[in-house]
């Protein structure tokens, strides 16, 4: 059979119904394409019916579609129907003499609403029709005939008609590549028009999953998009678009909410997201010039419909279990090594008052909640969306909590047919009581031979340790941090002639954080009485006010013409200015006399002995800034796709001399199926070729980076008066400016088996040039740094992401998609700079160095080679100062024959080199199913606690312990018992591969019989996320989100979690 | 058309709107959140005192005065070993002891760096200074000072490593780092030092109130010259700036040359330059400098570095009194009567950086203690007056000046006659004279006789290699080896 095509685009309401055209000689398709142009209406045809040659000859001024189409559709067999969507559907006129059998029905879609406007089509023939308003549909068709079903947006159903006559038909909303319809910078496009790469997501994927931020829960979703969570409660995940693009400047992406640009999106209500779009090369990121290198995030909140009132319930409640620790030497054990460490028997059996396991001290299943209530519809002139939302969320650690409220105000009103006006606004508020998440890594080193509470319930200590008790720490530790958030939106839209419109657009961003950290007087006591080291003796308060306001107003022309039927133009361009601002106010006071009452601080306490701060400091993050966008869309015929982008940015952190910066980039696309010769093809039902360049930058510098400032407190005396010196004592770069990603990008768009398999290719070539690098240089009464733009950096890779759909009867669908991305990182140039080192391991040493030809943030570590068994083997080989038996033998990588820091090796780094994604639903009658995997390869991490055991009688591992070499053990893997600071070594980098089942869900619709349904829709679900990790790290979590330059580095640990919840979406 | 007039009305409004709100010149500039280099210049009260003050700070720093200043100024001498115990490095001070440093000797690298910032904050200030808005005669002022402490920097600079970098402004860009980044010669740095000498002797006043006790004097930047010259062999120059101090009546010989080092000899009549150190809150010492010499041993008070010599202790004439205000022995009562360990490991410790913790300002803080160092005392200028007239043949001038530091030793005036014989008799006094004053190793090395003496001792001293210090091996690294390294030691 021939390919159906459905000339036909989501049908408007409203708009001008008079027609004034003109043809002369037209053929009838070129006819209707022009009255598509020129009206709200839309035809949908079999384009196998319009066979004649006939040409048409007419004029109407101010006519109805009745009298055009009577005109029309003279001789040519065709009559028409019109549906209350403007939707035309042309048929056959002779239908009824191949058709035997009525049938009727109605399609729906998930959630049992109407779909108005469905195309019924008898396979194989030209006899067809589409649902009216209600999705009611009835039809004439052989009695063997199979029917195929299908809506724009939602999945093909085919159905045999095996002599039923009534049908109830479901469609499933599936994404096309061709006509889903995505939102750009300052605007919308259809996917298919675009020439650059980006990632759509749908809000219904993320809103079920208890994440606090939508970024947590899109991990795994798109190709090139790297997602580390840290799994601590409250906190933001840190995600790479393409690759760590940058040293020293920012490596996060920019977020921008309803056209306003953030930093931070853990306010906004996953149920309140309509879609998540992320833009990854120049095409589509270069509208936003200097912040875009890397990558933007483009988040849209619901609005209301027009058609459908409706009211919509979720909630989700479940418990998280830490599922994952590390097993840690008992009593007995810790006592054996420290003492062997210490080389003495400091630890006596009479120390051991009794064993404790520290994490079960300080943990607890954690109970979750979360509830979100909307309610959105519409009338002719206005459209709605109000909804309100609870999440109440306890930490696995003791007496942590969380919770947040939201509400959401979306409204948009059409004033007079040319303008309109809207807003979205949004309010959060959250409360968190705080306890230290460094009390896991206290429970890590916390000595396991005592108690929580001595007998008489006083804390317990021990003076074999000097950690402490982490339960004492967690108790008396009152700390609480709370904070609204209000962004809002008021914008605009003026219709000035047809096609050209104005947009302006107004938003701020107020927050305002709260916290205090109160520590009561409190001791431990030894178990025979004594006072231990672990006390506070005076009661102190601190308390701070963050403020921060950002405002951003956008005003931009759009102009969006068809120039006859072979070229289209859209063009964009605006202005944008905007500031942020903030301060942040401390007050503490330490003089032993705040009550444990926070009703009772009033904070002004005396300044007694304690003494009392009060101090206001700017937030770093202050800029003023100013751009100018301009973009140009071109399509020829349909298939030619040209994209031009420019931005002019103005930024308050640059020096005066470079405040400037521009931002250019092109896209090309061809839509290869629309060309001649595929027309006759079967393979692809759509090809498109992309490929774009352009330049865009990062600005993240902080302020006033280029600008000298003195530095105080540089004393002297001049008699007996004391002067308060104060000088330069460094040298900025007075010409510091952004970071340039140089972005190339080639990619292939497709689908293919009946548009059951789509899929998209992309490789990328990033290079980040002028980037931020620390310069050591020499001390010439200029300080020992140099910041410029010295280095450049190359991110290349290959991203691939498939997706399949299928249908397999009217009861089943399925559909999987994967995703995968390689990548390669690595440093081009640092100029006249020297290797940078980092990744702090806590104890004076560094593990990173960020050089010429390596990736950033490489592990640079000693190679170990076994372990010395004997003193002659210490003697006979090159060897650190003091090394023992017992010790590492370290490869003299250099063979000087001495061991130095020039023996060291570049043991990879924490930026993988390939990552992936796989999401799997199946549908079957009511229960549907779903699975989330993500994973990572490649990389590696460093265990930097397994050596944090310098100092004190820290605890050690079951396994290190258990396993460590003795004297003439020949054990050749683990090192002796050691209280020293550790050598930076490959003993401690492991592999940091990963795969994680992120979220299994399975869910069931409930259908009601009756006529007025209480419900339209109900749904009840259970999900599970994150019950499996597969991974040979031995420590905590592989997932250690860092710096650019230390990432990877497990310092202080964070037990994983899973959590199991059962759900309810109810909509009215 | 009233349509196109009523857009084009709408729109030159919003466009006006935008303008109001964005397009000020001064939208895309912060107002910086600290104290600002303009705040600070243009504040008329104090914002060149504090300019100032920023570059005598670096004369209390740790890296200019302190241990590694001592490790290589006198542990390297024959007048000090590197105390402490058997077995401490103080870092590297046992290799200084030794002379078995190599370039990445800590030593090298902290007075390197100690100076520089100190040359760095002093170009800051005079970039600023001629720009504030002060009366002529203090900016004059505050300029001769900042010249002469660049002028001090630069002379312990090359004193150690010879030729240096010239850093005669402010850097301010990559390219000025890179060309900065490498060295002048020894004689460059001569020439630019007597400059800002010269200027400096004009624009500093003869006399120091005492509130501005601390801040240099005209008689300062003289002696400095004076110095700067004699090691040049500049005889007659040297020679007419001694007889201008001389000249000029402001400083004579205090009787009990004991007292010049304890707190009532601070700011004494022979005092020409000191740096002000103060011992109560709030504190400001030069970092470590007591405590770090200080002795060991039960009830010990600090380090024990920098410990005299033997062949210092029996260089002394029988009788100079000197000896006993200069060494302090184990076991020994000191002035205050506070008794040296008997258990302190080494036989003696230095007087001169003694600070009495009950007969003197003390207020429990060992690290910044009230020890003035005298940098230039009248005593100095007497040796290089009996030098120089010496070398310029006035053997009778040159006795006149040298028997004035004999007679306060507690010694018979000497009469000796040859020249050759003279120069050897102040040699040896000037040892003995200005010991433990960051003089000896520089004093050898101008005379020539480094090699001779420190052989003697059993030193492996070699010259050319060790005439000067090596360049520290991180700063050359950091300049991507532009600055060049000293003979022998690449």
């Amino acid at each position: 059979m021939g390919v159906f095509f459905l000339m036909q685009i989501n049908a408007r309401a409203s708009g001008q119904n008079k027609l004034t055209l003109e043809f002369k000689n037209t053929a009838l398709v070129k006819a209707l394409v022009v009255i598509e142009d020129k009206s709200d209406y839309h035809f949908v045809y079999n384009n196998k019916m319009i066979t004649g040659s006939n040409k048409i000859t007419a004029s109407f001024k101010e006519a109805s579609l009745q009298e055009v189409m009577g005109k029309l559709l003279i001789g040519t067999g065709l009559s028409y129907k019109l549906t209350e969507t403007n939707l035309v559907i042309l048929y056959k006129d002779n239908q009824d003499e191949i058709a035997d059998t009525r049938i009727s029905g109605r399609v729906t879609d998930e959630n049992g609403n109407a779909l108005s406007g469905a195309s019924i089509q008898v396979k194989g023939s030209n006899i067809g029709t589409s649902t009216n308003s209600n999705g009611e549909f009835s039809v004439t068709v052989p009695e063997d005939a199979s029917l195929l079903i299908s809506y724009v947006g939602y999945g093909s159903i085919e159905i045999s008609i095996s002599g039923k006559t009534v049908f109830n038909i479901s469609l499933q909303p599936i994404t096309k590549i061709s006509d889903a319809v995505v939102v750009v910078g300052y605007g919308t496009s259809r996917k298919r028009d675009l020439t650059g790469a980006s990632v759509s997501i749908k809000g219904s994927e993320i809103a079920n999953l208890p994440a606090l931020s939508a970024t947590q829960a899109i991990q795994g979703k798109a190709a090139g998009v790297q997602i580390i969570n840290s799994g601590a409660p409250g906190s933001a995940p840190s995600v790479r678009i393409r690759g760590t693009g940058s040293i020293l400047g920012g490596v996060e992406p920019l977020y921008v909410v309803d056209g306003i640009i953030t930093q931070d999106i853990r306010n906004i209500n996953a149920a309140d997201i309509l879609s998540i779009d992320v833009l990854k090369d120049a095409s589509s990121t270069a509208i936003y010039g200097a912040r875009a290198a890397n990558g933007v995030i483009l988040i849209t909140t619901k609005a209301g419909s027009k058609t459908k009132f409706t009211i919509n319930y979720n909630a989700f409640a479940g418990v998280r279990l830490l599922t994952r620790k590390v097993d840690m030497a008992g009593p007995n054990l810790f006592a054996v090594y420290s003492n062997e460490a210490a080389n003495a028997p400091a630890i006596l059996a009479t120390d051991i008052t009794g064993s404790t396991d520290w994490y079960d001290a300080i943990t607890r299943p954690a109970i979750f909640q979360n509830h979100s209530l909307s309610v959105s519809g519409g009338k002719n002139k206005y459209r709605y969306f109000v909804s309100g939302g609870y999440l109440n969320e306890d930490g696995i650690l003791l007496d942590n909590n969380y919770q947040r409220l939201t509400l959401r105000l979306n409204h948009d009103y059409a004033i007079t047919s040319k303008l309109k006006i809207g807003n979205t606004v949004g309010f959060s508020h959250y409360k968190s009581e705080n306890k230290p998440f460094s009390l896991f890594t206290s429970a890590y080193n916390a000595a396991p031979l005592f108690n929580t509470l001595n007998a008489d319930g006083t804390y317990s200590n021990t003076d074999k340790s000097n950690v402490g008790n982490p339960y004492a720490t967690l108790k008396t530790t009152n700390s609480r941090s709370y904070g609204i958030r209000g962004t809002g939106v008021l914008w605009g839209e003026y219709q000035i002639i047809k096609g050209l419109s104005f947009r302006s657009s107004f938003g701020i961003d107020a927050e305002q954080n709260n916290g205090w950290n109160y520590t009561p007087v409190y001791a431990t006591f030894l178990p025979n009485g004594i006072v231990a080291g672990q006390k506070n003796e005076k009661a102190d308060l601190n308390f701070s006010k963050d403020s921060v306001y950002h405002w951003t107003w956008d005003n931009f022309f759009t102009y969006d013409k068809k120039l006859g039927a072979d070229h289209a133009l859209k063009l964009t361009g605006g202005h944008t200015s905007e500031r942020r601002n903030g301060w942040n106010n401390n007050a503490s006071i330490a003089d032993g006399n705040v009550p444990n009452n926070e009703n009772a601080w009033k904070l002004n306490f005396k300044d007694t002995a304690g003494g009392q701060q009060n101090v206001r400091t700017p937030i770093g993050n202050y800029f003023h800034r100013e751009s100018y966008f301009i973009r140009a869309n071109y399509i020829f015929r349909d298939k030619y796709l040209v994209n031009a982008t420019y931005r002019r940015d103005g930024s308050s952190n640059f020096s005066p001399s470079n405040k400037w910066g521009d931002f250019p980039a092109v896209g090309l696309g061809w839509i290869i199926t629309k060309e001649k010769f595929m027309e006759n093809q079967k393979l692809f039902d759509y090809l498109k070729l992309r490929t774009s360049y352009g330049h865009v930058g990062n600005d993240v510098v902080g302020a006033g980076a280029f600008e000298l400032s003195p530095t105080e407190r540089l004393y002297s005396y001049f008699g007996t008066n004391r002067i308060d010196g104060a000088n330069v004592t460094g040298i900025k770069d007075p010409k510091l400016k952004w970071e340039v990603a140089k972005e190339f990008d080639i990619g292939i768009e497709f689908s293919t088996l009946n548009k059951k398999l789509t899929g998209e290719i992309d490789y990328y070539h990033k290079n980040a040039t002028d980037a931020l690098y620390i310069i050591g240089i020499p001390a010439l009464g200029f300080g020992n740094q140099f910041v410029t733009n010295a280095a450049d950096i190359l991110n290349q890779g290959v991203e691939l992401s498939l997706g399949w759909n299928s249908t397999i009867n009217k009861n089943t669908t399925y559909s999987l998609k994967g995703n995968v991305t390689f990548n390669k990182n690595k440093v081009e140039n640092i100029g006249i700079g020297q290797s940078l080192f980092d990744g702090s391991l806590g104890n004076g040493n560094t593990s990173t160095i960020t050089t010429v030809g390596q990736e950033i943030g490489t592990f640079w570590v000693y190679k170990t080679n076994g372990i010395f068994q004997t003193d002659a083997e210490v003697n006979a080989y090159p060897h650190l100062v003091n090394a023992q038996p017992g010790d590492f033998r370290i490869v003299d990588n250099n063979g000087d024959g001495s061991i130095n820091e020039q023996d060291k090796y570049f043991a990879g780094s924490y930026q993988p080199k390939v990552f992936y994604g796989f999401n799997a639903s199946f549908n079957w009658k009511q229960l549907d199913f779903g699975l989330d995997i993500f994973g990572n390869a490649g990389n590696k991490v460093y265990n930097a606690k397994k050596g944090l055991r310098f100092g004190g009688n820290y605890n050690v591992e079951f396994d290190v312990a258990t396993n460590r070499w003795l004297p003439g053990s020949g054990k050749n893997d683990n090192p002796r018992a050691f209280n020293g600071t550790a050598t930076v070594s490959d003993y401690y980098v492991e592999s940091g591969s990963f795969v994680r089942i992120n979220n299994i869900a399975v869910g069931y619709t409930f259908k009601s019989k009756r006529d007025k349904p209480a419900f339209k829709n109900l749904r009840v679900y259970a999900n599970a996320q994150n019950p499996f990790l597969i991974s040979s790290y031995t420590g905590f979590t592989p997932e250690l989100p860092g710096s650019a330059t230390a990432s990877g580095i497990e310092l202080n640990a964070y037990p994983i979690s899973a959590s199991y919840m059962l759900g309810v979406n109810v909509q009215f | 058309m009233p349509y196109s007039k009523k857009y084009f009305f709408i729109f030159t409004s919003w466009v006006l709107m935008i303008s109001i709100v964005s397009c000020k010149k001064s939208f895309l500039t912060e107002e910086p959140r600290t104290v600002t280099i303009d705040g600070l210049i243009n504040n008329p009260t104090n914002g060149a005192q504090r300019l100032i003050g920023s570059v005598y700070s670096k004369l209390y720093a740790w890296e200019v005065h302190s241990f590694s200043w001592n490790g290589i100024s006198s542990i390297t001498s024959d007048d000090a070993d590197k105390g402490g115990i058997n077995g401490d490095t103080g870092v590297d001070k046992d290799k200084l002891d030794s002379w078995t440093f190599d370039a990445n000797g800590l030593s090298f690298d902290e007075v390197w760096t100690g100076n520089f910032e100190g040359i760095g904050r002093a170009a800051y200030a005079l970039k600023f200074l001629p720009t504030m808005n002060i009366p002529p005669a203090e900016r004059d002022r505050y300029i001769g000072e900042a010249r002469l402490l660049r002028a001090y920097f630069y002379w312990n600079l090359v004193r150690i490593y010879g030729g240096v970098p010239k850093i005669d402004r402010v850097l301010e860009s990559q390219e000025d780092l890179i060309a900065a980044s490498t060295r002048a010669t020894a004689e460059e740095i001569y020439a630019f030092m007597e400059t800002d000498l010269e200027d400096a002797i004009l624009k500093l006043p003869v006399s120091i109130a005492v509130s501005d006790r601390g801040r240099v004097s005209k008689g300062a930047a003289q002696a400095l010259l004076a110095k700067v010259s004699l090691y040049q062999k500049k005889w007659s120059k040297a020679k007419s700036l001694c007889d201008a101090l001389i000249a000029s009546n402001q400083y004579s010989l205090l009787n009990n040359y004991a007292l010049l080092w304890r707190e009532v000899g601070e700011f004494s009549s022979e005092s020409i330059w000191e740096v002000n150190a103060v011992g109560s809150t709030p504190n400001l010492g030069i970092e470590g400098y007591f405590v770090t010499q200080a002795p060991q041993g039960a009830g010990g008070l600090g380090w024990g570095f920098n410990s005299p010599s033997a062949n210092l202790y029996n260089a002394y004439e029988p009788g100079d009194l000197r000896r006993d205000a200069t060494i302090m022995k184990r076991g020994q009562i000191l002035w205050d009567g506070y008794p040296v360990s008997l258990s302190a490991p080494n036989q003696y410790y230095n007087y001169k950086s003694y600070v009495s913790k009950t007969q003197e300002t003390f207020n429990g803080e060992d690290w910044q203690s009230n020890k003035n160092l005298r940098l230039f005392r009248y005593g100095e200028i007497l040796l290089i007056k009996a030098e120089v007239e010496n070398e310029l043949n006035d053997t009778t001038a040159a006795k006149v000046a040298l028997n004035q530091l004999r007679v306060r030793a507690g010694l018979q005036p000497v009469n000796v006659i040859s020249q050759t014989m003279m120069r050897n008799t102040i040699y040896k006094e000037r040892r003995v004279e200005m010991a433990f004053e960051h003089d000896r190793m520089f004093d050898l090395r101008r005379t020539g006789r480094a090699a001779s003496v420190l052989q003697a001792l059993g030193i492996a001293y070699q010259s050319p290699k060790h005439d000067l210090f090596p360049i520290p091996q991180n700063q050359r690294n950091k300049s991507q080896n532009r600055i060049s390294q000293n003979f022998g030691y690449q």
